[in-house]
């Protein structure tokens, strides 16, 4: 039995897909209570379901396409943050081995600097104007953050009575954390320009994601120990992460959808043109 | 028709839709880029312009599109 969708649009269809699977996983997190393998897995296919759009985003710019090659390393990125949680909830739930510190961190870890290269690509690409309006602004809350950021995410990660591993592990998330939050603020001066277009919606959605992620890896910083003991307030951050993956998802398939229904109108322009002009007889 | 006016006129258009492919390109994708080519022979310059500036505005914003087309147009 087909289901016609025609009454909403795609933008609504992709908007209720990503908004639905949310809902359907905090519902799952209230019902079960604690750390459990439904929302767990539904947490790491978020994770997935980002990827396989962004890959898909990349296929419609080109691989070899300057944007295309921004959206590869987020893709990749987001790729590497799959096989983390995926090997965190195998670790978790069918080994005897903690997931943190773990190998998942490896691949966590290594998500960070291809993010923050596609960002900074794609700040290259855009053309960033300094407008002292803007500029202020965007540096004051800079140097807020970034201290927020720093006091919780590397000065008060290092632990002593931790081993040597995890206060590694925890001041690498805090300088990663620190270095993606600057690549972000600097972007939104490529996205502002964007304000009034299609793309403006998609990078914003992006840019939330991620600082959703930040948000979700400060608390963890914070709360590492009462999140490993499963406490029921502290891992709720497991919605942020995965309103992290679903709304960069969301607006990789916004970009998506944009690109396509571009392309259709310029291509019906052209044709429309050459319909119009017949030889004079 | 004097060919050397006749080759002068057309440097003008042909660095126009190149500059125009290259926008397209960056904004819309590979894809994009090779069917709005093939496209804009019978075009005039100035139906090249608006075009491509209704396409971009849609796109990325009425500031970022004039932007784009006025970078176009230095580079002409």
């Amino acid at each position: 039995m087909k289901i016609k969708l025609n009454f909403i649009s795609i933008k609504n269809q992709i908007a209720l897909f990503f908004g639905g699977y949310f809902i359907f996983f905090l519902l799952t997190v209230l019902v079960t209570g604690g750390k459990s393998l439904l929302p767990d897995t539904l947490y790491v296919f978020s994770a997935l379901i980002a990827t396989l759009v962004g890959l898909l985003v990349v296929k419609l710019y080109g691989f070899k396409h300057p944007r295309g090659q921004v959206l590869l390393y987020f893709s990749t990125g987001l790729f590497l943050w799959f096989i983390a949680e995926a090997t965190w909830v195998f670790l978790d739930f069918f080994s005897l081995e903690k997931p943190y510190p773990s190998i998942a961190d490896i691949f966590f870890i290594l998500a960070y600097p291809l993010l923050f290269i596609g960002l900074v690509k794609e700040i290259r690409i855009g053309k960033i104007r300094w407008k002292s309006q803007r500029t202020l602004p965007i540096i004051a809350i800079a140097t807020i953050l970034g201290l927020l950021v720093f006091y919780f995410g590397v000065y008060s990660a290092f632990n002593p009575e931790d081993d040597a591993i995890s206060n590694v592990f925890s001041i690498f998330y805090g300088l990663s954390d620190l270095i993606l939050l600057f690549a972000g603020l600097l972007i939104i001066f490529v996205i502002v320009d964007y304000r009034q277009g299609k793309l403006f919606a998609p990078w914003l959605s992006i840019l939330a994601g991620i600082f959703l992620t930040l948000i979700a890896d400060v608390i963890f910083s914070i709360y590492e120990e009462a999140y490993m003991q499963n406490d029921f307030w502290v891992t709720k951050i497991d919605l942020l992460w995965t309103g992290g993956y679903l709304f960069i998802g969301y607006g990789l398939a916004l970009i998506a959808l944009s690109l396509k229904e571009m392309r259709e109108k310029i291509i019906a322009n052209l044709n429309g043109n050459k319909k119009k002009k017949r030889p004079k007889s | 028709m004097d060919p050397i006016s006749s080759s002068e006129e057309n440097s003008p258009k042909k660095s126009l839709i190149e500059e125009a492919c290259k926008i397209v390109y960056l904004n819309f994708g590979s894809g994009t880029a090779q069917l709005y080519r093939a496209g804009l022979k019978d075009k005039a310059e100035k139906e090249i312009l608006s075009s491509l500036e209704e396409s971009l505005t849609e796109l990325v914003g009425p500031d970022k599109a004039q932007l784009e087309i006025k970078d176009l147009k230095n580079n002409i």
